[in-house]
């Protein structure tokens, strides 16, 4: 009789099983990686925690949705739909996130809290509460031999996807001279706006490219999973944790963070079943104690 | 004898203002407005459902149920000659917020009776609430078994199938198949321990030859993503696997399984994954061969006498809302219906008189009909078991077929097990089959 596996420890445990584990952690530190990556952005550069970050998320597998009815192409959803809600989130931060610049950081807390039931009650109106998910496209079903395990291929585009994003997000703050701009906006607002930095525009940008980054993961989450409007505050907990671990508003942060929470969501089962989603929490409340600003993040001044 | 009749009514009417009168010299005034109310008044049915969260979907059929009986109850009548409206409200799959609602409902809007529930965990927590508010819940879509039996109260009656009767009729189904090794995914909370225990301590007495395996997977209610589960439970390699999963969970859950080719290595028993929320959210990506029993109710498949019934209420329900009946909301037309056979039966809406009307009375649910146990307050009705099949009818893609049905009193446990276990109290005995939560 085959007990592979029975155990409950790691030791002895089959190699499949291990590498079947760390894929399956690298894929969800994927997902939660271009959720925290947007949120951690806007942070850094606006210090405003976007707590409707995690509707923007979800919004981008109902809009997804609606591209896929009317051009039918998954492709195109996966791009526009980030689009229209980059635009939709640079109409937010100028409406409603712009005003609130001067005033104390729990007005634009509660507001974008507020934009969550929001975002919610539009699901329901143009979508309904039924569950909806995205089919994924012919090319990305099935599965594919990885390190001697067979792999859904839209798991491993999602990883492919994921590490592009993060690449792209880190070459552009670092090589270009947008990027710089946006750096110094971000390091002192103040001084880049005397030296000629259009600061509003900047943070305009950021909303919409963090906003961008969100919905183009839901757009991966919603083939992967599905959702309801619920789905718009459940995301957040998730991407709040990710980014208090890694440190708000530190993108080699958001990368250590998913990775963590990614690994400790996988390996925990082996450990304690059904445990797992609590050590997440554990880990969060662990590093708020011990290190305030987060693993990577910088204590503030 | 018309004459006799309206006489009494009138005698009746005198009876009960001068009872007011009465009353009123020693109550505050704000009671007496309710005691002199009228016979125009409507009767109000309160319905309680997760119209939010995860299995929203459960919740709107329910209510799209409830909206569909008293549309046919107000055609033929109303209920004592009175109209019937409907106050619904929202429990977010919450306990506390559902216990809430129920009193809302008893104590603000004064509703006679209150129907539905769709998580089993609200439902338990509602239960506890009802004597104290003097409130009668029927049950029409939560099955846990608990609720009748250790947590068992009186105001509480169940016009659908429980989890121990879901697990039998499927441990039934399955004890000629082949499989030995067994397991489990399902959500960690009541529903989820009592299909599996039902279910597997039922098919460990047919079939002593099986292995019940201790790698089980027990996420947990509306977490979605269940890769490393089914990743530790595939190398596990049962031959079966028992799913509590519902609503989006069971969606999710299909979805990852599917991809992981789990359905290729291992047979999927599930009563709710058939349920026509997840059949209609999945389409073509609804696995085939899986055995489920729609969650007791498949529209396409009535028991024997309740053929022409089933059709009108079917088709009923597609006009009105353009998508088959799920079994919540099938639940939850029954459950109305049998509200009002009880008041009728009482001639009265008042709490106490509906319990002595309810007890033993018949359920004539559209799809099936059984009778409402006197000492538990569950119905025993007919189930059948089927497996998934492809199917193509207004936007449907998957239906179920080989459809066999077990008689009520065979996957009911018998009422001197049940008042045995509720005298002792406890978790059942299946309990023991829980591993690895």
């Amino acid at each position: 009789m085959d007990h592979a596996g029975t155990g409950g420890g790691l030791l002895g445990a089959d190699p499949v099983l291990i590498t079947t584990l760390v894929l399956n952690a690298v894929t969800q530190a994927s997902h939660m990686l271009l959720l925290a990556l947007g949120l951690s952005l806007i942070f850094g550069v606006l210090r405003v925690l976007n707590m409707a970050h995690g509707a923007l998320h979800v919004a981008g597998l109902y809009v997804g949705l609606s591209v896929v009815q009317v051009t039918g192409s998954w492709w195109v959803a996966l791009f526009l739909s980030p689009l229209i809600l980059a635009a939709i989130g640079a109409g937010l931060e100028v409406a409603l996130i712009r005003p609130l610049r001067n005033r104390h950081p729990t007005h634009a807390l509660i507001l974008t809290f507020g934009l969550i039931l929001i975002f919610q009650d539009i699901f329901k109106l143009f979508w309904g509460v039924d569950i909806k998910l995205l089919a994924e496209p012919h090319i990305l079903s099935g599965a594919l031999t990885v390190f001697g395990v067979a792999y859904p291929k839209f798991y491993l585009f999602n990883i492919a996807a994921a590490m592009a994003a993060v690449t792209l997000v880190w070459l552009f703050l670092t090589r270009t001279i947008a990027g710089r701009v946006i750096r110094a906006a971000a390091q002192d607002p103040e001084v880049a706006a005397a030296v000629g930095v259009p600061v509003p525009r900047v943070y305009t940008a950021v909303f919409a490219l963090g906003t961008f980054l969100t919905a183009f993961g839901g757009v991966l989450m919603g083939t992967i999973m599905s959702f309801t409007p619920a789905a718009a505050l459940d995301t957040m907990l998730y991407a709040f944790a990710i980014v208090v671990i890694g440190g708000l508003g530190s993108l080699p942060g958001a990368v250590l963070g998913s990775l963590l929470v990614g690994f400790i969501d996988a390996f925990g089962l082996l450990a304690v079943p059904g445990w797992s989603i609590a050590f997440v929490f554990i880990v969060m409340a662990a590093v708020l104690v011990l290190r305030p600003h987060g693993l990577l993040g910088r204590a503030e001044a | 004898m018309v004459n006799v009749l309206s006489r009494r009514v009138s005698r009746r009417r005198m009876l009960k203002v001068s009872g007011a009168v009465l009353a009123g010299a020693t109550v505050p005034v704000g009671l007496l407005g309710r005691n002199v109310s009228t016979a125009a008044e409507p009767v109000k049915v309160g319905a309680i459902g997760s119209l939010t969260g995860v299995v929203s979907v459960w919740g709107k059929v329910l209510k799209e149920g409830a909206e569909l009986a008293i549309e046919h109850i107000n055609a033929d009548g109303g209920i004592l000659g009175r109209q019937v409206q409907l106050v619904l409200e929202d429990d977010e799959s919450k306990p506390d917020v559902g216990a809430r609602k129920a009193r809302k409902l008893a104590l603000e809007d004064k509703v006679d009776v209150i129907v539905g529930v769709n998580h089993s965990g609200v439902l338990l927590s509602i239960v506890e609430q009802l004597p104290q508010i003097e409130k009668i819940v029927i049950g029409s879509c939560a099955t846990t078994s608990e609720a009748t039996t250790q947590r068992f109260n009186r105001h509480l009656f169940r016009v659908h199938a429980n989890s121990d009767q879901e697990g039998m009729s499927g441990a039934l189904y399955a004890k000629d198949l082949p499989y030995k090794r067994w397991s489990v995914i399902a959500p960690n909370y009541a529903y989820g321990f009592e299909t599996w225990g039902s279910f597997i301590s039922n098919l460990k007495r047919l079939r002593p030859d099986i292995e019940i395996l201790d790698i089980q997977a027990w996420p947990a209610f509306g977490a979605p993503d269940y890769t490393s589960h089914l990743t530790r439970l595939q190398a596990a390699k049962p031959h079966a696997v028992v799913s509590a999963m519902w609503g989006g969970d069971a969606v999710n859950l299909l979805r990852q399984a599917r991809r992981f080719g789990i359905f290729d290595q291992i047979a999927f028993f599930s009563p709710a994954v058939g349920a026509l929320d997840v059949l209609y959210a999945l389409g073509d990506e609804f696995p085939l061969g899986l055995y489920t029993d729609a969650h007791a109710y498949w529209f396409e498949a009535p028991t024997s006498d309740r053929v022409a019934t089933n059709k009108s209420f079917v088709e009923a329900y597609r006009k009105k809302f353009n998508a088959f009946p799920h079994s919540s909301a099938h639940g939850t037309y029954a459950a109305i219906k049998t509200f009002k056979r009880a008041a009728e039966k009482a001639q009265s809406v008042k709490t106490a008189d509906l319990i002595a009307a309810l007890e033993g009375i018949d359920v004539d649910a559209p799809g099936f009909s059984g009778t409402i146990r006197k000492e538990d307050h569950q119905v025993v009705h007919d189930i059948a078991w089927g497996r998934t099949v492809a199917f193509n009818e207004g936007g449907l893609k998957r239906g179920i077929g080989e459809v066999r049905w077990t008689a009520g009193n065979l996957v009911t446990p018998p009422v001197d097990e049940v008042l045995q276990l509720r005298q002792k109290g406890g978790k059942a005995d299946y309990y023991q089959y829980v591993k690895n939560i």
